[in-house]
């Protein structure tokens, strides 16, 4: 596929603090790359395989231990897949699978890291970017210890509320995007048990679950059960 | 307190800067001590700059409004031993609190010439990827352990490392001084005191290790490995 043009590029916050000539370099470096619904990116343990951008779609972040599955992020378009293997030369820590139909720009390896450690404002915004993250993951681990697991599943709710909730005149309307497997590996929990805490808020009122849609009916009560 | 370019050298991230570029280094760093349990930093503070555990262990740790503590990581010279490396980035408050664990002695870089060095020079930059990268590697086995598993494999996991680390290999088995109580070795672990106790009477039981308080004999270090 085609190279993106620098416009295409200069939307992508992550890279809003290049230059005009840095981003033409960039850009030429660059391929759009489809991947399929449920098509492995790449897995956690095997060498650096590039730098990713989403372009359009969804990627899925999945760390497996065993049989094992945890989803650590859903990222969306304009987001960077794992940039830390540009930081030290190791491996993926997580795999990246494509959810839904998505298209991804490229770099090759050996060029990305060139180009980080060559463009100051890159390497800045991919420290920001891996700083941020870090950030996001001690919460993460924090929650998984101090949080059960209503707690994590209201935490999860409000979240997906703030970022594509629709207002209704009974509540927040989430449409159900996530499958029962993906809600329950993002919350840390088995299917059944993520199931059961979202059945319990709904016989409580605090919810209401539908074939293809979430009602959060109570807010406020909520917030202060996450 | 100045600090002397050999001090640097003595933490492993500092071990391949040029001569000139500790002498940057050094211009910049303060040596501040810290008695046992003294905190470091505060979590919700504006961050002031980035630390390097030179002597002793400094533990960052996070606490629930309930109280209960959980200990992130214990920062030593040789492990993780840069702490403020998340805050310096993105300017905003700490994401957790430190707190010396021992007598500890604790380099201390101001963030704004934290940032100009790392500009000017590649391997203060360098540094500064790695250590990002090492807490981020460790996040996510910690984070994936977490969610993935119970906290006896999480015991065991670190009873390995700390084999791994420094056991001593005798004729009753791999002997260790864990250095670490059990509340602390429960909020590492994510759980109650009373649970690794439990958890150390099982692994007894399966006859894989002997627990002494801190004193462990680990038996059966390949059974042990296939519990997790």
């Amino acid at each position: 596929m085609r190279s993106p043009t620098t416009r295409e590029l200069k939307a992508i916050s992550f890279l809003a603090d290049l230059r005009a000539a840095e981003l033409e370099t960039l850009a030429r470096a660059m391929e759009a790359r489809a991947f399929a619904n449920r098509q492995i990116i790449f897995r956690e343990g095997n060498p650096c395989s590039g730098l990713y951008i989403i372009k359009t779609g969804q990627v899925k972040l999945i760390q497996t231990r065993k049989d094992k599955e945890q989803l650590l992020a859903i990222l969306q378009a304009g987001e960077p897949l794992d940039l830390v293997p540009f930081l030290d030369h190791g491996p993926h820590s997580f795999s990246a699978q494509a959810r839904g139909a998505a298209t991804l720009y490229f770099i090759p390896p050996e060029t990305a890291r060139d180009l980080i450690w060559g463009t100051p404002a890159l390497l800045s915004s991919v420290l920001n970017t891996v700083g941020a993250r870090l950030r996001t993951l001690a919460t993460l681990a924090s929650d998984l210890v101090f949080k059960d697991v209503t707690a994590r599943v209201c935490k999860i709710l409000l979240e997906q509320a703030h970022a594509e909730g629709l207002p209704q005149r009974d509540g927040i309307c989430l449409k159900r995007t996530l499958s029962r497997q993906e809600f329950a590996s993002l919350i840390g929990t088995a299917r059944e048990v993520a199931w059961r805490s979202l059945k319990k808020l709904e016989d409580e009122g605090v919810v209401k679950i539908e074939r293809n849609q979430i009602t959060l009916l109570d807010v406020e009560r909520l917030a202060a059960m996450a | 307190m100045p600090v002397s370019a050999e001090d640097l050298r003595s933490i492993f991230l500092f071990a391949q800067f040029e001569d000139s570029e500790l002498e940057l280094v050094r211009e910049i760093v303060t040596a501040r001590d810290y008695p046992a349990r003294a905190l470091v930093f505060s979590q919700g503070e504006p961050s002031p700059g980035l630390w390097f555990v030179r002597r002793g262990r400094v533990r960052l740790y996070r606490v629930a409004p309930s109280g209960r503590e959980f200990t992130l990581c214990i920062a030593r010279q040789d492990n993780l031993p840069c702490l403020g490396a998340c805050p310096l980035f993105d300017g905003d408050r700490c994401p957790a609190n430190a707190q010396a664990l021992d007598a500890a002695t604790v380099f201390f870089i101001a963030r704004q010439r934290a940032l100009e060095i790392a500009a000017q020079h590649d391997s203060m930059a360098r540094l500064l990827a790695r250590v990002l990268a090492n807490h981020s590697r460790y996040l996510m086995r910690l984070t994936s352990s977490l969610a993935l598993h119970c906290s006896t494999p999480r015991l065991i996991d670190l009873l390995l490392t700390c084999a791994q680390e420094r056991g001593r290999l005798t004729e009753r088995g791999i002997e260790l001084d864990l250095d670490v109580s059990q509340n602390l070795l429960a909020s590492l672990l994510g759980t109650t005191p009373q649970t690794i106790a439990q958890d150390f009477r099982a692994l007894e039981r399966a006859g894989v290790l002997d627990a002494q308080g801190k004193n462990i004999i680990i038996f059966g270090i390949e059974q042990l490995k296939r519990m997790i």
